[in-house]
């Protein structure tokens, strides 16, 4: 127990020291650590000691020497295993010095240098945690500027709540979107740390929205692809359905046809089935006439020759004449069957089930087709799970028929693929469109005041002055670079204070920064890229 | 053995007592010349003169009813006038006449004032136990212990004991002057009408029997283990070596030295009544044991490092590596 209980301060130790690396390296933004994760790492820390502790074995030579040196046996107990005639004796007296002693004496359960380690490590751990996480050693103008990237932190975190209400939806993700998501999260955060630059958070909420309308137009087009292939696989049922009422030569396409023009195509097809048979019995005529007069004799080799070509032209003129008519008769007796068909057919359509199915299938593809311009559906978490709640109802009655299972089986595909973003990364209230939103993306919707993280993100050129709502704060760096010099430069056309909006007519105050510019260009030793970078840069402002 | 522990413990104080009736204060230099004679080995004093060396040396023999000479060892002293010379007999025959040091217990005053064969006769004899004169051997009595003197102040005129004749001394005692109180009791008993006269507590087969009880003292591999440790400390190159001994140390003890410090942590063991030698009673030998065994460098003599703080460095620094096995 006292060895488990040391072994269980030195885990502690070392598992506080691995959480005050990774509190610091949480501070600096190498990693995310969360409190509780720090405080099992310690416990679990603690724990596996003491186990390890508690269970490694100890010799008895070695205890019996230990025992000695704590009990002041003077090695009367390490004497004692010592092969001699008189051991017992030896024995004896190390027994009855032993007798006086108590355990809890010479091993006592106290606190020693391992425990006063493991408060220390524990304390650094927690106080470099919060310093990190904590606003104490800011300015007040940092502190504000803090406090205005935790609330947007907080508004992100609820939209993400928002999407993902819970575990088993964040389950049905595909790799992509559970990146997006973790990625979402930690840019929450970052926020609500402020362990994140404004200019950075930009940056950011502008790759993920671009990752969300990937994903989303991804989706979109997986599940058209679907719709396609259902399409296919109904008129596979049709076709099904025909076989099986014996009805194979009737094409949909016929079915289509309004009924007057099947019957008009139908008495076309009939008139023409008289026309080929009437030159058919027309041809046989002839053809039975030139045989008799090769059967004479006294023709001339001439004669003779001129009508077996002539012969030969006429069976040609039969055997597709033939085809025609065969073609033309079933074309007829299609058109005479057609009605039967489309009975057969508007029958297995109108069955309730096949309604609900198309209606359903209009709706998707409706949805399908709209994601696929905008990456917006307006399907929302609840209508799509409805749906696919009915398809596969659905599947569960039609099993027996192939075909149709085949139809709903792709249909389903097509919806659970729509349906897996649960509207997070789709619709407009979804997690892209939020973050872009929040965080300022030209373009991206910005309906309530949360979605202001930086103006519009492009330059405010309005005449009027608008109020300022936050405080500006500027840091200036003094040096000398010279020409062979590098320097990286993040370049903004927009208001780079937090929550800010200009507060003064951006043509009335465009002259003199230029005029000022132009003056520090002069006065100071800048270099040459450099002087050209504020020219353009004012130069475009003035376009 | 238990019995024969206690015996031993009891014998040992009454001797001590009794030595301490004539001899004010100095008890560990009593305990230790009683250890040498336990453990049969011989004792170096180093002390200034007038210190009651002899007095000690007398007394012990007589509390042991033992035979006493004393040697004034001098520069113009010849190895006879140590072993014993062939004298020319009344039968016309030459005959062998034992020297002082045919006594159970000899003091050898000044042993650095005789010269370099002079101390080698002597030596040999308390190696040997024995004198060969004439071609004959002669058998030291039993139980023989030499008990010598250095004299640290005056060097003129002396030869120091080289280092091989030291290592045949079990140990080397330092006389320290007494403390004032002690010095009061000396001053007036010995000049006070009233004479101690020490009596008999124990014999010469007393003094065997202990010896035998030494020998069979228990010493366990952890603290053989440890003595060893000290010893190899001692020394400034090897495995073992110590920080301070490779810096200060010339040479370290002896094999000769590691077999004393044991044989001394046997008899502090038995002065406990234990029968069982303890790393205690190791570190409470390491210095009477080893002190004269050390031969420390120009380093030390500079930095003014003696024997005796070598030797207590050398036993933090293995006491230090001496860990509890037992990790808690």
């Amino acid at each position: 127990m006292v060895r488990a209980w040391k072994s269980a301060a030195i885990g502690a130790t070392l598992g506080a020291a691995g959480a005050a690396a990774c509190a610091t390296a949480g501070w600096l933004g190498y990693a995310d650590p969360e409190p509780i994760q720090l405080v099992v790492g310690i416990a679990g820390s603690a724990l596996l000691g003491a186990v390890i502790g508690a269970v490694r074995p100890v010799k008895d030579a070695a205890l019996r020497a230990s025992v000695d040196r704590r009990a002041g046996l003077e090695n009367r107990l390490t004497a004692s295993a010592v092969d001699v005639d008189f051991v017992e004796e030896i024995r004896a007296d190390a027994e009855s010095k032993l007798a006086n002693v108590k355990p809890s004496a010479i091993y006592p359960v106290r606190l020693g240098r391992w425990h006063a380690g493991a408060v220390a490590a524990t304390m650094l751990a927690a106080s470099i945690f919060l310093i990190g996480s904590t606003p104490i050693l800011l300015s007040p103008q940092e502190k504000a500027a803090r406090a205005e990237l935790a609330k947007k932190g907080k508004v992100l975190e609820r939209i993400t709540k928002e999407a993902f209400q819970d575990a088993e939806a964040e389950k049905k993700l595909s790799p992509a979107e559970r990146r997006l998501l973790e990625d979402a999260r930690r840019l929450q955060r970052d926020l609500e740390r402020n362990r994140i630059r404004p200019e950075e958070a930009l940056q950011k909420a502008n790759e993920l929205q671009r990752k969300a309308v990937e994903l989303a137009k991804q989706g979109a087009q997986e599940s058209q692809k679907y719709l396609e292939q259902a399409e296919t696989a109904m008129e596979k049922m049709e076709r099904a359905e025909l076989e099986k009422a014996g009805l194979s030569q009737v094409s949909p396409e016929m079915l289509q046809m309004p009924q007057a023009e099947r019957k008009q195509m139908q008495a076309k097809a009939e008139q023409k089935l008289k026309e080929i048979q009437q030159q058919l019995a027309d041809i046989q005529k002839r053809l039975d006439e030139i045989k008799k007069k090769l059967e004479q004799k006294g023709l001339s080799a001439e004669e003779r020759k001129k009508l077996e070509e002539e012969q030969k032209a006429l069976e040609a003129q039969k055997k597709r004449l033939e085809e025609e008519a065969k073609a033309a008769k079933e074309l007829a007796d299609a058109l005479k069957l057609s009605e039967k068909a489309k009975s057969v057919l508007e029958k297995m359509r109108n069955h309730a089930v096949m309604e609900e199915i198309r209606a359903l299938a209009k709706q998707m593809a409706k949805e399908s087709q709209q994601s696929a311009k905008t990456g917006q559906p307006k399907l929302t978490k609840e209508q799509l799970e409805e749906l696919r709640r009915r398809m596969e109802e659905l599947l569960a009655k039609l099993e027996d028929d192939a075909a149709m299972e085949e139809y709903l089986k792709q249909l389903l595909e097509a919806m659970k693929k729509a349906g897996d973003c649960q509207g997070q990364c789709m619709r407009p209230g979804g997690l892209g469109a939020k973050l872009a939103a929040l965080l300022g993306i030209r373009g991206g919707p910005s309906s309530d005041e949360d979605d202001n993280f930086m103006d519009s993100g492009h330059v405010n050129m309005l005449d009027k002055a608008v109020e300022g709502k936050g405080k500006t704060f500027t840091t200036s760096v003094s040096g000398t670079r010279r020409e062979s010099g590098e320097e990286t430069f993040i370049e903004i056309k927009a208001p780079t204070m937090l929550g800010n909006r200009t507060s003064v007519p951006y043509k009335s105050v465009l002259p003199s920064y230029n005029r000022k510019a132009e003056e520090a260009l002069n006065r100071k030793e800048i270099p040459k890229e450099h002087e050209k970078r504020v020219r353009e840069y004012f130069k475009s402002l003035t376009k | 053995m238990q019995e024969d522990a206690k015996w031993f413990r009891e014998t040992f104080e009454s001797v001590r007592q009794e030595v301490a009736r004539a001899v004010v204060g100095q008890a560990d230099i009593v305990e230790g010349v009683l250890a040498g004679l336990a453990a049969n080995g011989h004792v170096l004093l180093e002390g200034m003169p007038g210190l009651g060396k002899t007095l000690l040396v007398r007394t012990l023999s007589e509390a042991l009813e033992l035979g006493f000479s004393r040697i004034q060892f001098t520069p113009d002293m010849m190895p006879a006038d140590v072993t014993g010379t062939q004298v020319l007999g009344e039968n016309r025959a030459f005959e062998y006449r034992p020297g002082p040091i045919f006594a159970n217990i000899v003091l050898a005053d000044e042993i650095n004032r005789a010269t370099p064969k002079t101390q080698s006769a002597m030596l040999e004899a308390m190696q040997e136990r024995a004198v060969t004169a004439g071609g004959k051997r002669h058998q030291l009595p039993e139980p023989f212990l030499v008990m010598a003197t250095q004299n640290p102040v005056e060097q003129e005129g002396t030869y120091p004991l080289p280092e091989a004749q030291l290592d045949r001394f079990f140990v080397k005692l330092i006389v320290p002057y007494p403390t004032k109180a002690e010095l009061s009791e000396i001053v007036l008993r010995t000049t006070s009408r009233e004479e101690v006269a020490p009596s008999r507590v124990a014999g010469q087969g007393d003094v065997l029997r202990m010896r035998q009880i030494v020998r069979s003292v228990v010493v366990d591999p952890e603290v053989l283990g440890f003595a060893l440790s000290l010893v190899v400390a001692t020394h400034p190159e090897g495995e073992g070596a110590s920080s301070v001994s490779k810096r200060y140390a010339r040479y370290g003890a002896s094999p000769r030295g590691a077999q004393s410090i044991v044989t001394l942590a046997k008899v502090f063991a038995l002065l406990s009544e234990r029968q069982n030698a303890s790393k205690g009673d190791v570190l409470r030998a390491l210095k009477p044991t080893l002190r004269h065994r050390i031969l420390l460098n120009f380093e030390a003599e500079a930095d003014g490092i003696t024997p005796d703080a070598f030797l207590d460095s050398v036993a933090e620094q293995v006491g230090k590596a001496d860990l509890d096995p037992v990790r808690i």
